[in-house]
């Protein structure tokens, strides 16, 4: 057995990569389905920001339920408008956990991605300046909050 | 020169690589130094695959666990970036930012090639992922709790 079918190791015992998957799995769909029936500008069922509760400012994050609800109602253009970076993060992440589960499966492997590392920096970069600009209370800016 | 694939030395006229069977067109772009294509791609070094430990220059097994198939290429260090983000973005917690800057140093210092600090960094990366969504957790546990509590307070108000 090698390390990558093993996601983490407890007193020997080895949490095997596939049962992660089908529970990530499960849980993804389980929020889909969540996401897609409710809306999170209805109050009451989801929670609040806790950064937004204690702080009154938006965080990198905010927005993002409400942008996955308009995404799966197709309507691309109000996600992109809650929350632009949480939309763009989505091809990378469903192909990283594709991949993933794909090669913990042994049914194909897909080419690994390096990333250079000034792109991760970029990254950081603009998720930082997301997190300040869309706390700017004026007329341009003001779209970058949810 | 060296094969696309997996990187092993070829003859200068061969055109089946003889470790991986990749076909190679003549006067194809096949690598014609062993080293990384670019600066701040992965560095190729000779690793073992059984434990992807880098072994010693022109070493014949692996230093770390006897193995003897040493293969081309960089071993696979995780730099977590996907949990960075999620945790990121889902956990509204700034110890994604800490994730997301371990995993920016991982694959710095796997272009350098120091794989022993890459791996430390990995660690790191992993931990602070999870220390988000343990976070993250431990914050929606308290909320159920709260909702519950509001519930069941709320009702006798309303069905009197």
């Amino acid at each position: 057995m090698t390390t990558s079918d093993t996601i983490f190791t407890i007193r020997g015992y080895q949490f095997p990569a596939r049962a992660g998957y089908v529970l990530l799995a499960t849980l993804g769909i389980a929020g889909a389905v969540v996401l897609y029936a409710f809306d999170p500008r209805e109050p009451g069922l989801y929670p609040i920001c806790p950064f937004f509760g204690l702080t009154g400012f938006h965080c990198p994050g905010c927005g993002a339920a409400r942008a996955l609800h308009q995404l799966l109602h197709g309507n691309i253009a109000a996600a992109l408008g809650y929350n632009p970076l949480t939309i763009l993060a989505l091809p990378f992440i469903a192909y990283s956990f594709g991949a993933g589960a794909l090669r913990a499966f042994r049914l194909r492997d897909l080419p690994r991605v390096f990333v250079p590392h000034q792109w991760i920096w970029a990254l950081l970069a603009v998720i930082t300046a997301f997190w300040l600009l869309r706390n700017v209370p004026i007329e341009p800016l003001t779209a970058l909050a949810p | 020169m060296y094969c696309t694939q997996c990187g092993s030395e070829l003859e200068e006229s061969s055109q089946v690589c003889n470790t991986c069977g990749r076909h190679i067109p003549q006067g194809s772009e096949a690598v014609s130094e062993g080293t990384s294509a670019s600066p701040t791609g992965p560095r190729r070094v000779m690793y073992c695959q059984e434990c992807e430990t880098e072994a010693e220059e022109n070493a014949s097994y692996c230093a770390n666990c006897g193995g003897t198939v040493l293969i081309p290429g960089t071993p696979h260090i995780p730099n977590h970036l996907v949990w960075a983000i999620l945790s990121t973005i889902c956990c509204c917690i700034p110890t994604g930012i800490v994730s997301i800057v371990y995993a920016a140093r991982v694959n710095g210092l796997v272009a350098t090639g120091d794989f022993a600090r890459a791996r430390q960094a990995s660690q790191n990366a992993k931990t602070w992922a999870w220390v988000s969504f343990g976070l993250a957790i431990f914050g929606g546990i308290l909320y159920a709790t709260g909702l519950a509590i509001t519930f069941s307070n709320a009702a006798p108000a309303v069905l009197p």
